[in-house]
């Protein structure tokens, strides 16, 4: 099974690698789109009938929140799964469960949740979170625990160290609890996605960079006797030809004055993420460029650049992409987040060019 | 000039729990003329922020009344998703933070705090939101309480109108006073009533403030009172004994002294005024024009506007639109006195 999912941008979009996602660079370019509820719900429209799985639903301080947007956008989609990111610690896995109960019966049970422990120590400090790293991680354990822990019997106390509840918490309505998505490549998330994920989400890196991460993983939850799945986050920039890509993302990268790169980079390196990190140091001692930054065959990571989070992409041709999506499948991903700029239009596009030749039965590789 | 009308949705969770259902309401709601459809905590399957969203995009000017239980949320998270859902439903929201000590919400949720260290950190939580919310003057915000720690809070906060402040009456006055724009309360006896909310509002003139007063209270409207009481008693039926509220001995001072038995009158709190169980709120039985006319008999006391609610939510709010609301303005005042059944 290929379960192929899109992105919603609920802080802006347009045609610029500065458009969506985190730091803002704060450049004010004409025909950029703000998140407006009008905006967003065309690109969920647009995702149901390409034909993806979900459309995940991220956060941050400025960006909408998403269990907000899903509800709002519920009934716009017929089919599509919303992937909403989850931050423990900020509120009471009890009040989760809640919001998650509710939105799997307003969606008709198309609620997963994507469950990522933390920001840079700036944000989590401005929502009121001041714990450290591996703590976090800790946190977010206990919290998936008793978020589970709920849906089996809401009547059941809890005393952990981080959550404690007595026992009256409000009945759970007749609804299966949602698919839990995990991300955090430290060593302190990885024991905890071992344990409590059902789908481990990665962003792109070269394939034998990922092979190892994967083979790690499945010895850790293998340990658990358990088995998870693998998630890859990626953006993509696909045309009918790669001459036709590259020039693409040849021009958004010439574009970004170096000064804005410099500072996004001053940015990310304050976060305390280890995936960020990794991410990062896929840039290091490369021109910033088309071809430049290609780090194994079609994966760009010219996105990390100016952008925190997922900053590769597969760049190329539609059977390029395709083929560069089946090697990660040969390794084990069977889940792919793609985004592309700007999300609405590419949402078609790659729906109409993409999607068919990654559904077929039978890719040749 | 009709009184601010929020209905509140019903927590009948087996009736109520598609998104078909609620928008179904919301509609009927908007289209009988209500100001607010109030969304409570504690409805399973219905958490009021993700509820309201929900329905924004199905109604164009309805207002959403959302409790949030200040316990469960960090201020500056809350801060957050109310920002959003003010951003989503273009400023229809109105935010109520439900007192902890009043609600199961404490207990469902998971709190382990006394009265006083609640009361503590309610404080810093509605400072927090004064700061972040609604008074934003200095962004971004380091707070440094018992209770909560911040630090760059609000670096994100965005420009939108922020959300009227709903408390309890039962809630601190020195803190409703202070934070409330809207004064929660509940009618246990017309004269308590008038004295709290003269106290209440003494205290916030103090501050330079002015508070309203909206009154959670039940309707059973019907075509006339006998149907109407018909009904209640129906309903009194239903209520096991064990549930029903406890009767003082039968004194007789202030009522009308009535047959013994399962009258449904012993439960009368006030003329027309009926409460079978402390833990749901009085209900106005009675006729369009007697429910209308006691309505206003609220709002002489001083009550601005009502958090109405009744057992059928879609017919009972169809009825109170077409037939109750349009007698909203007629009557002036109600007195004391006047014969019963006219």
């Amino acid at each position: 099974m290929l379960e192929v999912n899109w992105f919603l941008p609920t802080n802006g979009d347009g045609r610029h690698l500065t458009s969506s996602g985190l730091p803002g660079s704060g450049r004010q370019i004409p025909g950029e789109r703000l998140p407006s509820l009008d905006y967003l719900r065309q690109v969920v429209r647009a995702t149901d009938r390409a034909g993806f799985d979900a459309i995940l639903i991220p956060t941050a301080s400025g960006f909408e929140d998403p269990w907000l947007i899903a509800a709002a956008l519920a009934a716009d989609a017929r089919r599509l799964k919303f992937l909403v990111t989850v931050r423990p610690g900020l509120e009471l896995p009890s009040y989760t469960a809640y919001k998650a109960a509710t939105l799997q019966q307003l969606t008709d049970n198309r609620l997963w949740i994507h469950v990522v422990s933390g920001s840079s120590p700036f944000e989590q400090r401005s929502l009121g979170d001041f714990l450290g790293h591996d703590a976090r991680y800790q946190r977010t354990e206990e919290f998936l625990r008793v978020f589970h822990g709920l849906w089996k019997d809401y009547r059941q106390p809890f005393h952990g160290e981080f959550y404690r509840s007595g026992g009256a918490a409000l009945p759970m309505p007749d609804v299966p609890s949602p698919r839990v998505y995990f991300g955090g490549a430290s060593a302190a998330a990885e024991q905890v996605a071992a344990r409590q994920a059902e789908v481990y989400m990665m962003w792109g890196e070269p394939p034998d960079m990922l092979a190892e991460r994967i083979a790690h993983l499945r010895g850790l939850a293998a340990a658990q006797g358990r088995q998870l799945r693998f998630g890859l986050r990626l953006h993509v920039f696909a045309e009918a030809s790669a001459e036709q890509a590259w020039n693409r993302v040849g021009q958004l990268v010439r574009e970004i004055p170096e000064s804005v790169i410099e500072q996004a980079r001053k940015h990310m390196d304050s976060y305390e993420s280890v995936g960020q990190s990794r991410q990062t140091a896929l840039t290091r001692g490369r021109q910033a460029g088309a071809r430049e930054l290609e780090v194994s065959p079609n994966l760009w990571a010219g996105v990390g650049l100016v952008r925190g989070g997922a900053g590769t992409a597969l760049v190329g041709s539609y059977d390029e992409v395709a083929e560069r999506i089946e090697e990660y499948r040969q390794l084990g991903v069977d889940s792919f987040t793609l985004s592309g700029f700007p999300h609405l239009e590419e949402a078609i596009h790659l729906g109409r060019e993409l999607l068919p030749r990654l559904k077929s039965p039978c890719p040749e590789v | 000039m009709l009184p601010d009308l929020t209905w509140q949705l019903p927590a009948d969770e087996r009736q109520y729990k598609s998104l078909q259902d609620w928008i179904q309401l919301a509609q009927a709601a908007e289209y009988a003329g209500l100001h607010a459809v109030h969304l409570s905590a504690g409805l399973p399957g219905a958490e009021p922020l993700v509820l309201a969203s929900a329905l924004c995009g199905q109604t164009s000017r309805l207002a959403f009344l959302t409790s949030i239980p200040p316990d469960v949320i960090q201020p500056a998270a809350l801060v957050n998703a109310i920002q959003s859902l003010q951003s989503i439903s273009k400023g229809r929201v109105r935010l109520h933070l439900p007192d902890a000590d009043q609600g199961v919400a404490r207990r469902r949720f998971g709190d382990w705090l006394n009265r006083d260290q609640r009361l503590e950190r309610i404080g810093e939580y509605l400072n927090i939101l004064r700061q972040l919310l609604w008074q934003p003057e200095s962004l971004p915000l380091r707070f440094s309480g018992r209770y909560f720690q911040l630090e760059n809070a609000g670096h994100a906060c965005r420009p939108v109108a922020p959300p009227e402040c709903y408390l309890d009456a039962s809630q601190s006055p020195a803190l409703v006073a202070t934070y409330a724009d809207v004064v929660i309360v509940e009618l246990v006896d017309t004269r308590a009533l008038a004295q709290d909310m003269h106290r209440l509002r003494a205290l916030a003139a103090g501050q330079g403030r002015r508070l309203r007063f909206a009154c959670r209270i039940d309707v059973l409207a019907r075509a006339s009172a006998a149907l109407a009481w018909e009904e209640a008693e129906a309903r009194l039926e239903r209520i096991p004994p064990g549930r029903r509220r406890q009767l003082q001995p039968v004194s007789c001072t202030r009522l009308p002294c009535r047959q013994p038995g399962n009258d449904v009158h012993r439960y009368d709190i006030h003329p027309d005024i009926w409460q079978p169980c402390t833990e749901q709120p009085p209900v106005i039985v009675g006729d369009y024009q007697r429910v209308a006319a006691r309505l206003n008999g609220l709002r002489e006391l001083g009550v601005d506007s009502f958090i109405l609610g009744a057992e059928d939510a879609l017919g009972d709010i169809l009825l109170f639109g077409e037939e109750v609301l349009p007698r909203l303005g007629e009557l002036s005042v109600y007195r004391e006195g006047e014969s019963r059944h006219a």
